[in-house]
């Protein structure tokens, strides 16, 4: 049994944004679990990126990254009298809190206005909920950041025909309907199991900003590498190409945020940002996959895959029963729900779920794993979750949180219980946990460097002096 | 197949006739009804499959879910199909029948296939027989609108649901664009997708 006084205490995870997508927030966090120590990520791998801001609400250090970042930036093809949309996309809230991201925004509204005079629009884009891009705008005060210059989009509202290699593909006409575009990016990996690492800095082309038509294409025709493809073709078309004026996006590791990155040139950026994946991210990846079992408390204000610890998101434990990165490796199956099945974790034994939106179609996780709901409110959410209509079927509720997690634990016959609850920097964990956790990393460092890491940049033409780059801090 | 365990009801003195509501559902069963500019919802709740998407939009609280009795099973039997002429559609359509066509109703292609088969003809109705379209949406819109398009050989043009004719599958990139793309592995993975193209309706 681990010694609890060998380790930090747990630290506090971001707030959860109230919202009409889950339930109310909880007071109760997995963090007040009791026993509970942290461990940080530099402390597993001491080569993972400092971060210069690991959240609150104080994020002067991302305005000072993103005025530094745009100095480079040609900003002369936008007039006095041009319209200008800002394109962000909602995960972006969903890190640290989300205020870097909404400072990383508000800067570059700053720098572009201040440096040609055009019209700035703020498009923030949900996925689907009718009422998400107005939550966000509120939580945020983008309409004050922005001086009422700012609207939502879902993928409902609507589009406009994009010629692409692939054919007509659809975005949004509240994306595209300036003169010119700027695409406000972040770089968590987040679904490596679908996007493979390959091309991160144009899926939004072919989901944020695109029509749900499009999406439907990307999630049910095509396959984990191949899908990456339409939001490269919408990206290279010359609709899109004519509109885009830089991009920009949060450079991260799972400490926090490093720096901010921008460039005119889209390929430019996104391959320091693929190699930046590839480095910050591939340790941790190899961490978890090595897990010998544990118990994951879901505790966030995303849905249960995007939600994160120690910046690592739950679906990168959920679907990490394989290298994703690899580019070598056979793919079962070209279909993406087919392919993903591939990588199900075999070391989660419980799930407990205490807090997270509906809407997203994961009944998966309650058929695979015992899964405890931990709060009646969460209860609630669940059966009028639309996307997953048999839920409850499978779940079994408890009467609180500490109640869940021991039910979960002797259910699945671990004691080792790992919080999702949106932290980066450390993952709050139980001292059994923590214990394999090193135990774990040395062998994880080693792979990484000497064979995976090298193997990574290879598949994808990346000089490994990449990594010393201009988005490293 | 989708089991509907709640009913929509409307709460009409906060209805302010906006047709939201109405140009939301995927199964054409709200209805405008009332004088010109008084015109308020009303739900046919033989047809909601409880996707929700009316109380999504509306700012006004006119929408409520409630629990139903008993469940109402909403589905089409793809076994109760013609077995030659499910496949034959489902090639036309070139889909898998056994691939996930929506994960929400846990529909797959033969299931529409076979509703198509019975006679939806539409969106709506192939929702309203399936279940489809009463969840997330990321995946359902190529499936049903190929299915549709390659049984009537036509789009549906009379949806109140904005749509747009836009459902390329893997097959449909063409060879100059899988090699200027080296990267997305186009080549190889629609190879896999022809060596699936004999499906088994089973």
């Amino acid at each position: 049994m681990a010694d609890t006084l060998s380790f930090d205490p747990v630290v506090e995870p971001p707030e959860v944004m109230p919202t009409v997508y889950g339930p109310p927030p909880q007071t109760v966090r997995g963090r007040d679990i009791p026993g509970l120590v942290s461990v940080r990520v530099r402390d597993l791998f001491p080569d993972i990126a400092a971060a210069a801001y690991q959240g609150g609400t104080d994020a002067s250090a991302i305005r000072l990254a993103t005025e530094a970042a745009l100095a480079s930036v040609d900003m002369s093809r936008i007039g006095t009298d041009d319209t200008v949309n800002l394109l962000c996309s909602e995960h972006g809230f969903g890190m640290l809190g989300g205020h870097a991201y909404a400072e990383m925004l508000t800067a570059i509204r700053d720098e572009v206005i201040a440096r040609t005079g055009a019209k700035v629009r703020l498009v923030v884009i949900a996925w689907l909920g009718a009422k998400e891009p107005g939550e966000l705008i509120e939580y945020y005060e983008l309409d004050r950041r922005f001086e009422g210059k700012v609207r939502g989009a879902t993928p409902m509202d609507a589009g406009i025909p994009i010629e692409t290699a692939m054919g007509t593909l659809y975005g949004l006409r509240k994306v595209y309907d300036a003169d010119w575009i700027i695409h406000a990016h972040y770089d968590d990996p987040r679904e490596i199991y679908i996007h493979r690492a390959i091309d991160r800095i144009t899926k939004p082309f072919g989901m944020s900003y695109a029509r749900m038509e499009t999406r439907s294409i990307f999630h049910i025709t095509m396959g984990t590498r191949s899908g990456n493809f339409i939001g490269r073709a919408i990206a290279d078309s010359e609709f899109v190409r004519s509109k885009l004026a830089f991009s920009a996006t949060l450079v991260t590791s799972p400490d926090g945020v490093l720096a901010v990155d921008a460039d005119n040139d889209l390929d430019a950026i996104g391959t320091r940002m693929t190699a930046n994946i590839l480095r910050s991210y591939g340790k941790m990846l190899a961490l978890l996959r090595h897990i010998n079992d544990c118990v994951a408390v879901i505790d966030g204000a995303k849905w249960p895959y995007y939600i994160h610890a120690g910046g690592m998101i739950f679906g990168h434990l959920f679907y990490n029963g394989v290298d994703w990165f690899d580019l070598d490796r056979p793919d079962t199956s070209f279909a993406v729900e087919r392919a993903v099945a591939a990588g199900l974790s075999k070391s989660i034994k419980a799930v407990v779920l205490h807090q997270a939106l509906l809407g997203l179609n994961f009944t998966s996780m309650a058929m695979l794993y015992p899964l405890v709901i931990s709060n009646p409110d969460m209860a609630a959410t669940m059966r009028h979750d639309f996307s997953n209509p048999r839920f409850m079927e499978r779940a079994l509720v408890a009467d609180d949180l500490f109640q869940a997690v021991e039910l979960a634990k002797e259910r699945g016959g671990s004691d080792k219980v790992i919080v999702f609850d949106g932290s980066y920097g450390s993952l709050n964990v139980s001292p059994s946990m923590a214990a394999h956790l090193y135990e774990l990393a040395p062998e994880a460092d080693r792979l990484v460097e000497e064979e995976l890491l090298p193997k990574w940049l290879r598949q994808r033409g990346i000089d490994p002096l990449t990594l010393d780059g201009a988005a490293r801090p | 197949m989708k089991l509907v365990k709640q009913a929509i009801e409307i709460v009409d003195e906060n209805c302010t006739g906006c047709y939201r509501c109405d140009r939301a559902c995927p199964t054409g069963a709200i209805t405008m009804v009332g004088p010109r500019k008084q015109e308020i919802a009303v739900v046919d709740n033989d047809r909601c499959i409880a996707c929700f998407r009316c109380i999504d939009v509306c700012d006004d609280d006119a929408m409520l879910a409630v629990e139903r009795d008993a469940p109402r099973k909403v589905g089409t039997n793809a076994k109760q199909a013609d077995p030659a002429a499910l496949a034959a559609l489902c090639e036309r359509a070139g889909l898998h029948p056994n691939q996930v066509a929506c994960l929400c109703s846990s529909t797959k292609v033969k299931e529409l296939a076979a509703a198509a088969l019975a006679g939806a003809s539409t969106f709506e109705e192939l929702a309203l027989a399936t279940g489809a379209a009463s969840g997330c949406l990321l995946y359902c819109g190529v499936p049903m609108r190929r299915v549709l398009h390659a049984h009537t050989g036509a789009d549906d043009t009379t949806s109140k649901v904005r749509r747009y004719d836009s459902a390329q599958v893997l097959l449909d990139i063409d060879e100059a664009a899988a090699d200027a793309y080296p990267l997305f592995n186009l080549r190889a993975e629609q190879a896999a997708a022809r060596a699936k193209q004999k499906p088994s309706t089973s």
